[in-house]
């Protein structure tokens, strides 16, 4: 019996604001517990909440990139269930009027997975079990932290489209600057809806919601697992399919049950009387549009036909925030594409790993690198010296004129001292010039880096090699 | 058809039998007068949340500390460094 | 002349217990002063006192009325802090507290104090800040002012009305003369029941006038409950005896921490309340209870014809009947009741006296005042 596997995602995005959606409290990742909280946002009475303005705005950014439709008028509705991470008892969410809906993303097989709706919520905290007290320990720090929920329909058939999804869902909003979209630090979370059905029968089979997949390995793996119980109970009959919500357990390779939490199922959404409506203009709608960076398949697409770099780079390039931020400043001082693309990916990728800042949050002074391009494109300074000089760059932000000056690192090419050099190479090293004179070429190689060495590196290595073989040549 | 028990769990109470009966009796007559709403026909009227016509009150993305922890945490009934304290949740 | 003001327990003054009248919140000392403590300090207003008028302000809600329907009889009783319940003109005539500062979401106040001689001033919706109130029904919340003399109560309200950021439900149009416009910044001046706010001149004629809205007075006492309640359960859900507040002793495990504390802690009234509200929102009933509630609300904000009058007027004098009989006692308190509740439906400025109620357009407490002025003639 051939059995077709139906899923659907709501991916939870925490928004990168400075602030928490409903109070004015540090939306930042990482303070001691309960460090980043205040009454209202630890659920004590007589603190109204007044909307994140930058919230909205990054939602309106989010469904853009993902082709929705923006509503003009959305409001705020409150979602009532009892859970220690929820401060007041009820979760603030968009149920009624959501900001984005309708919109889709496409895999690079053309499928399209088309978008129920986007919605602001607001984040509950974080709950620390205590094995050995039998307490559950609570942080509110991440309570009232902005979230939008990105529901998609059910056209997920495979666990590659799931992860290939996630990966362009990822790229289109870090790139967008809406969030950093990190899964181990839970900045990204996605719950996955699957059911089975036979091949060709029209009807979805029994859902369930699978959570607390961390990585994208594992939620392919979850989604293995948990088909495969379904397929297993429809063929074999040894489980019965309920509706329900379940855990995934990485370490143990399996899902199961969560009765406790998804209890209460009437959440009782009614409409916020607290938060006034918010009406989106099609000016406000524009000023978020035009303050949108490029998107990562459009840099590709131009990388690759306008500026005829290899698709190896562009995909490099585009691939990274940062990357491309930092090929975008260069490019407007200095408009060879190709050379920019190798000192970004040669030499530049060669210092972060030693810096080890991890290649997605580099950041280097654009206008002095494309200074330091053009004076190595200008035969001013030769490679070697480059490198150090954009070490100096990345590291202390230094002009790269002020810095070959004070380390005295101009090219040295006046013919005069590089014959002067050359003399005192030969005399110091009679052996090798003989075994030059007997036929040998290895040994010119060595001979050319004594020269550099004699010049502190600063000799420009083509004259070098052209006068050293004359002189050989007497 | 839910009953009176299932909405006191909807709202988190475990009424004493004596006070169940009381209060269950005072429910049925008030919801009782509740069916004089039927008789009134709001077809295409559109539910009035809040009788103040203002809308885009937004706040600036600005983060400010105003509390200081011992402060969020004066109230609590039992605390542990830095957290609030509760038994065991099951998950 | 400097003023002493008694607060009700659930305005919340910093370092103080804001209690809201409830053993759930008994010891819960307020991490923040509200914007009203704010700016009556602000003013030399001497604080000389709290009290508390029922759990969370619910009293009056299911009140079995004069005639068993609904909050008529009012008991509406005050205590301070541990005292016995009294009527609230002892608790002002006992203190030298000349206002208290209440939450009169319901009208059951402004009701008991018109029996017991006093006066009570309920400012349109949304030109007190509610920074710093613990709420009961978020739609209807507005703190007012209980007073002996009107006069005095008037100068109170213009001290703690005004915008606050910090609430994110408040008018935001004040007009030339620095009075509070409704939202749509329209002064409405109409002759039929005016009071011209400038001079002190009666107003020209009070012919009663049968109104639109009164189609509705039947089920004005179930539309409150209905939204009340669903409202006050919501609110409370944040009391679970975890972060704060009352925490029952003997219980095991999570869930019996959530019940027992909450079970222990809260007046039956605000229970059945908390009940009722969760029927009303619940799934199979949203759309019969809850959502038919908030379309009748529009209907009858609607039928205010507030193009053609300025202020509807409830007077003891001239009360008579369809068959033009004087109304009993009971049906007077009755009517004031029903105009008192419109007005909190409404978000409108109402003022109750001895002699009867007055409700005036969005944004026009200035008329309520003048309507005073030249009543006290």
């Amino acid at each position: 019996m051939q059995y077709e596997v139906v899923m659907g995602l709501e991916v939870h995005v925490e928004l990168s604001t400075e602030s928490k959606l409903f109070c004015s409290c540090s939306a930042k990742f990482g303070a001691e517990p309960n460090e980043n909280v205040c009454p209202a946002c630890s659920g004590m009475p007589g603190m109204p909440a007044v909307v994140n303005k930058r919230a909205i705005e990054l939602a309106i950014a989010a469904g853009l990139v993902t082709n929705c439709e923006i509503s003009k008028v959305i409001s705020f509705d409150k979602k009532n269930y009892f859970y220690p991470d929820l401060p007041t008892g009820y979760q603030i969410t968009q149920y009624f009027a959501p900001v984005c809906t309708n919109g889709w993303v496409e895999l690079d097989n053309g499928k399209r997975i088309t978008l129920k709706q986007i919605h602001i919520e607001e984040d509950a905290g974080k709950l620390v079990h205590e094995p050995r007290t039998r307490m559950t320990l609570i942080d509110f720090n991440r309570a009232s932290v902005p979230l939008i929920e990105i529901v998609s329909n059910p056209d997920f058939n495979t666990a590659d489209e799931v992860t290939e999804y996630l990966d362009k869902l990822r790229l289109l909003l870090s790139f967008a600057g809406i969030s950093d979209c990190k899964m181990q630090e839970g900045s990204m979370r996605c719950d996955v809806n699957i059911s089975v059905r036979e091949q060709g029968c029209q009807t979805l089979g029994t859902r369930t919601e699978t959570k607390n997949m961390n990585s994208l390995k594992a939620i392919a793996r979850a989604i293995e697992y948990e088909s495969q119980r379904h397929i297993d109970a429809l063929e074999t009959g040894s489980e019965e399919l309920i509706q329900e919500t379940r855990r995934w357990d990485d370490d143990i390779g399996m899902t199961y049950s969560m009765r406790e939490k998804e209890e209460a199922a009437d959440y009782r959404y009614f409409p916020n009387p607290e938060i006034m409506p918010v009406h989106i203009s099609e000016e406000w709608i524009e000023r978020v549009r035009t303050a949108l960076p490029e998107p990562a398949h459009e840099k590709f697409a131009r990388l690759t036909t306008m500026l005829g770099l290899p698709e190896y780079d562009s995909k490099i390039i585009s691939g990274s925030q940062s990357l491309a931020h930092i090929f975008d400043g260069v490019m407007k001082h200095f408009s060879k594409a190709k050379d920019v693309s190798n000192w970004i990916l040669g030499e530049l990728l060669a210092i972060v790993k030693d810096a080890d800042t991890g290649d997605d949050n580099i950041t280097i002074d654009a206008l002095k690198f494309a200074t330091l391009i053009m004076l190595v494109d200008e035969g001013k300074i030769n490679r070697s010296v480059g490198k150090k000089v954009l070490a100096a760059v990345f590291e202390e932000n230094a002009e790269p004129n002020e810095y070959i000056e004070k380390h005295s690192l101009a090219m040295v090419s006046d013919t005069g001292l590089l014959e002067s050099a050359i003399k005192e190479v030969l005399s110091e090293n009679p052996k090798s010039v003989d075994e030059f004179k007997g036929g040998s070429q290895k040994v010119f190689g060595f001979l050319v880096g004594q020269v550099m060495k004699k010049t502190s590196g600063k000799a420009d290595p083509r004259s070098v090699n052209e006068l050293l073989g004359k002189m050989l040549e007497e | 058809m839910r009953c009176f028990k299932d909405y006191e769990n909807m709202a988190m109470l475990d009424l004493p039998d004596s006070e169940r009966v009381r209060l269950a009796a005072r429910f049925d007559e008030i919801v009782g007068g509740f069916a004089a709403l039927d008789d009134y026909d709001t077809d295409g009227v559109s539910p009035l949340v809040s009788v103040l016509d203002v809308n885009n009150v937004l706040r600036e993305d600005v983060a400010v500390k105003l509390f200081t922890r011992d402060e969020v945490l004066a109230n609590a009934p039992e605390k542990h460094d830095g957290y609030f304290q509760v038994p065991a949740t099951i998950d | 002349m400097s003023y002493n003001a008694i607060l009700d327990s659930s305005i919340m003054q910093k370092g103080v217990p804001a209690t809201a009248g409830s053993k759930m919140l008994a010891d819960f000392i307020s991490p923040i002063d509200a914007t009203v403590v704010t700016r009556l300090e602000a003013a030399g207003v001497q604080i000389v006192g709290r009290c508390d008028v029922g759990e969370f302000g619910v009293d009056g809600l299911f009140g079995s009325s004069v005639d068993g329907k609904t909050g008529g009889q009012v008991h509406c009783l005050g205590r301070t802090q541990d005292s016995v319940p009294v009527p609230l003109s002892c608790l002002l005539a006992d203190s030298e507290a000349d206002f208290i500062l209440c939450n009169d979401y319901i009208g059951a106040i402004s009701l008991a104090a018109a029996k017991q001689g006093l006066y009570y001033i309920h400012p349109t919706y949304g030109s007190v800040s509610r920074y710093g109130l613990i709420p009961a029904v978020s739609s209807m919340d507005q703190i007012g002012v209980l007073c002996k003399k009107p006069v005095v109560g008037f100068e109170v309200l213009k001290m703690i009305t005004g915008f606050d950021s910090k609430d994110g439900v408040m008018i935001q149009r004040i007009n030339d003369k620095g009075q509070m416009t409704n939202d749509k910044g329209q002064m409405t001046n109409n002759k039929e029941y005016t009071a011209d706010a400038g001079t002190d001149e009666p107003s020209p004629c009070l012919k009663p006038r049968k109104r639109d809205s009164e189609k509705y007075s039947e089920i004005l006492p179930q539309i409150m409950q209905i939204l009340c309640c669903a409202e006050i359960g919501n609110n409370i859900s944040r009391y679970d005896g975890i972060k704060f507040g009352y925490r029952a002793k003997g219980y095991n495990g999570l869930h019996e921490l959530y019940t027992k504390s909450r079970t222990e802690a809260f007046g039956e009234d605000i229970k059945l309340a908390a009940v009722i509200g969760a029927m009303v929102l619940s799934q199979e009933n949203y759309m019969r209870y809850y959502d038919k509630a908030m379309r009748l609300r529009r209907l009858i904000r609607d039928s205010l014809e507030f193009d053609k009058y300025d202020v509807i007027i409830n007077d003891k004098g001239q009360m008579t009947n369809d068959k033009g009989q004087e109304k009993s006692q009971t049906e007077k308190w009755n009517s004031f009741y029903n105009l008192l509740t419109l007005s909190r439906l409404c978000g409108l400025p109402s003022l109750a006296t001895p002699e009867g109620v007055y409700v005036a357009n969005t944004g026009r407490d200035d008329i309520l005042e003048a309507q005073l002025l030249c009543n006290m003639k």
